[in-house]
């Protein structure tokens, strides 16, 4: 190795080096075109309901024999199932979470994770037969109601199915409240409590935000268990908080209707659009999330 | 070749101890372990402690890693009670009361017994609310008391000339040394009686840690300061008395100028003159 010139790189690494620089940055550039050729396929499907349907995308009714194509009572329905998931789920979420992370013994918490990771895992399909099998059931009976397939139902059901991704993320968020901080506030003299809201809550705030974030995208995404328990009725309830009456989200909307269809028709293409502006809700709130839930505003060392 | 290094620091240490003289031998004592053991799980960490701490001096816990000397310190304000393994028997008397006793309010106990750790740990806050912050907690929330505590304790903490200029700043910008100067005030401004330092100066450079030693000389005047450290310089520099332990277990205590001059035990004898630790 003695005196060899420090500018000559060998041959072989050369071209491995190159080899390896391009690889990663093909599999970058794949994956980046995927998203942008997925919205752009959208946009263009999409095209034929936007220019000639315009304002009219954004009205109630939804009659394809009657070329009407009113979005609103399926983004009501999106929003509202989402909604009321959250509401349940994250206080419920993370109460646990602070349970599983602040009050029990390290050898339980990884048991309690596995098995929520578990939960995490059951395709949702499971989750809907259940759902419409029994608890869509329960509910109209416990309700008086003539169908238990409403939006409420639909809603019960995803805050248990993103229940475990709140519980374990925010769990982890918990968790990751470096030590040394809970040893200066404890040091201080605070009692677990005030521990846990002045110190642990605060700095877990960014990760448990994510954790809130991707359970909402799961919810609003959610297709195959919310179709078979929310009714399939693409109405906006005449009280908007009436949400014991069937509905419809974007989702479940798509998952019926895509297959009816002929190929490029009006029809078609207002489906799309649903589509086209589900992305863009999840687009939208991810951005809102990484500009304000910036990991770098993290102050750990 | 290490061993005659650390003779040489040995030879060093005297000159220091000599400045310090006979100190008196009367003092009130404010700390009173008795029969202390602690086990995490099966293995025992501290056997059968037997020690006192005098009030408003300096005491300094020396050994080499894995000694005890740091779990017997968090042991005085109960920061084991975190460890789930940890069991612990015995009594440390803190004027008088048990503070192992079931019915001691920990958090209460805490707020006499002030904790500064190894890494400084300030909290991701304006140096300001980092000082203010135990005493929010307690709801003291008046401007003018607050501004007033904690300039008395930057002062104290020989911090506030550095910082006085930005005050509101994150106290993540501060260096190390201030961090750790900025942790001291933190836990004297509830006006602990005790202070617990653990190995306060081992993540800090020398001339930070010049200013560290100065500042324990002065907060001796208020509080009684027990200090763990793995430098027996800076033990013999800064403390009163010296604890010498090993392996869990307290070989010899005594005044620091008797200890590193006189050491009572071979072992001791052994560790000050560096043939092991």
């Amino acid at each position: 190795m003695k005196g060899k010139k420090l500018s000559v790189i060998p041959v072989m690494s050369a071209w491995s080096n190159r080899i390896g620089r391009a690889y990663i940055l093909i599999s970058t550039l794949i994956s980046a075109i995927i998203i942008l050729l997925i919205a752009l396929v959208l946009f263009i499907y999409s095209w034929e309901a936007i220019s000639q349907q315009r304002a009219d995308l954004f009205t109630s009714i939804w009659n394809p024999a009657a070329g009407q194509f009113g979005i609103l009572a399926m983004l009501y329905g999106s929003l509202m199932v989402t909604v009321i998931a959250l509401a349940i789920a994250i206080p419920l979420g993370l109460a646990t979470a602070l349970f599983t992370s602040e009050m029990l013994g390290v050898r339980y918490r990884f048991h309690v994770k596995f098995l929520l990771e578990l939960l995490a895992g059951i395709p949702s399909v499971l989750y809907g037969l259940i759902g419409v099998a029994f608890f869509s059931v329960w509910l109209g009976d416990l309700f008086d109601l003539q169908s238990g397939r409403t939006i409420l139902t639909a809603g019960i059901l995803l805050a248990i199915m993103v229940l475990p991704t709140i519980i374990t993320l925010g769990d982890d968020a918990l968790h990751n409240v470096p030590r040394q901080y809970r040893e200066a506030a404890q040091g201080l003299g605070l009692y677990p409590h005030e521990v846990i809201i002045h110190i642990v809550l605060p700095l877990a705030k960014t990760d448990i935000a994510g954790a809130v974030l991707l359970a909402l995208g799961r919810a609003l995404g959610e297709t195959m268990a919310v179709m078979l328990v929310i009714g399939g009725i693409d109405k906006i309830p005449p009280s908007l908080v009436n949400i014991m009456v069937p509905g419809q989200t974007i989702t479940s909307k798509l998952g019926r209707e895509i297959e009816e269809t002929a190929f490029a028709s009006m029809h078609f293409s207002a489906l799309i659009f649903m589509g086209l502006a589900l992305l863009v809700m999840v687009l939208a709130l991810t951005a809102i999330a990484q500009h304000y839930f910036r990991p770098g505003l993290r102050l750990y060392e | 070749m290490a061993s005659q290094e650390l003779r040489t620091h040995a030879i060093d240490m005297s000159s220091v101890l000599r400045a310090k003289g006979n100190q008196k031998e009367h003092n009130e004592t404010c700390i009173k372990i008795e029969n202390l053991n602690l086990f995490y799980g099966d293995k025992q960490a501290l056997h059968n402690i037997n020690m006192e701490m005098p009030k408003k001096k300096v005491t300094a816990y020396i050994g080499p890693s894995g000694c005890g000397k740091s779990t017997l310190l968090r042991c005085i304000n109960r920061m084991n009670d975190l460890v789930d393994s940890a069991r612990i028997d015995g009594k440390i008397l803190l004027d008088n009361e048990n503070i192992n006793d079931k019915a001691v309010n920990v958090a209460a106990l805490r707020r006499r017994v002030g904790m500064v750790f190894q890494k400084p740990n300030p909290f991701p806050k304006s140096v300001f609310e980092n000082v203010a912050y135990g005493l929010r907690i307690q709801g003291i929330n008046g401007k003018r008391i607050l501004e007033e505590t904690v300039e008395n304790a930057l002062r104290g903490a020989a911090l506030w000339d550095e910082v006085k200029d930005r005050i509101n700043d994150n106290a993540l910008g501060l260096s190390g040394g201030q961090q750790q100067r900025l942790v001291i005030a933190r836990a004297i401004a509830i006006e602990p009686e005790v202070l617990l330092l653990d190995e306060p100066a081992s993540a800090l450079d020398p001339i930070s840690t010049l200013k560290i030693e100065e500042l324990i000389n002065e907060l001796k005047e208020k509080y009684t300061i027990i200090i763990v450290t793995h430098n027996m310089q800076q033990a013999a520099r800064v403390s009163d008395y010296t604890a010498f332990m090993y392996m869990g277990e307290l070989v010899e205590m005594g005044t620091t100028s008797q200890l590193f001059t006189n050491p009572g035990k071979k072992q001791t004898e052994d560790y000050i003159t560096g043939r092991y630790g």
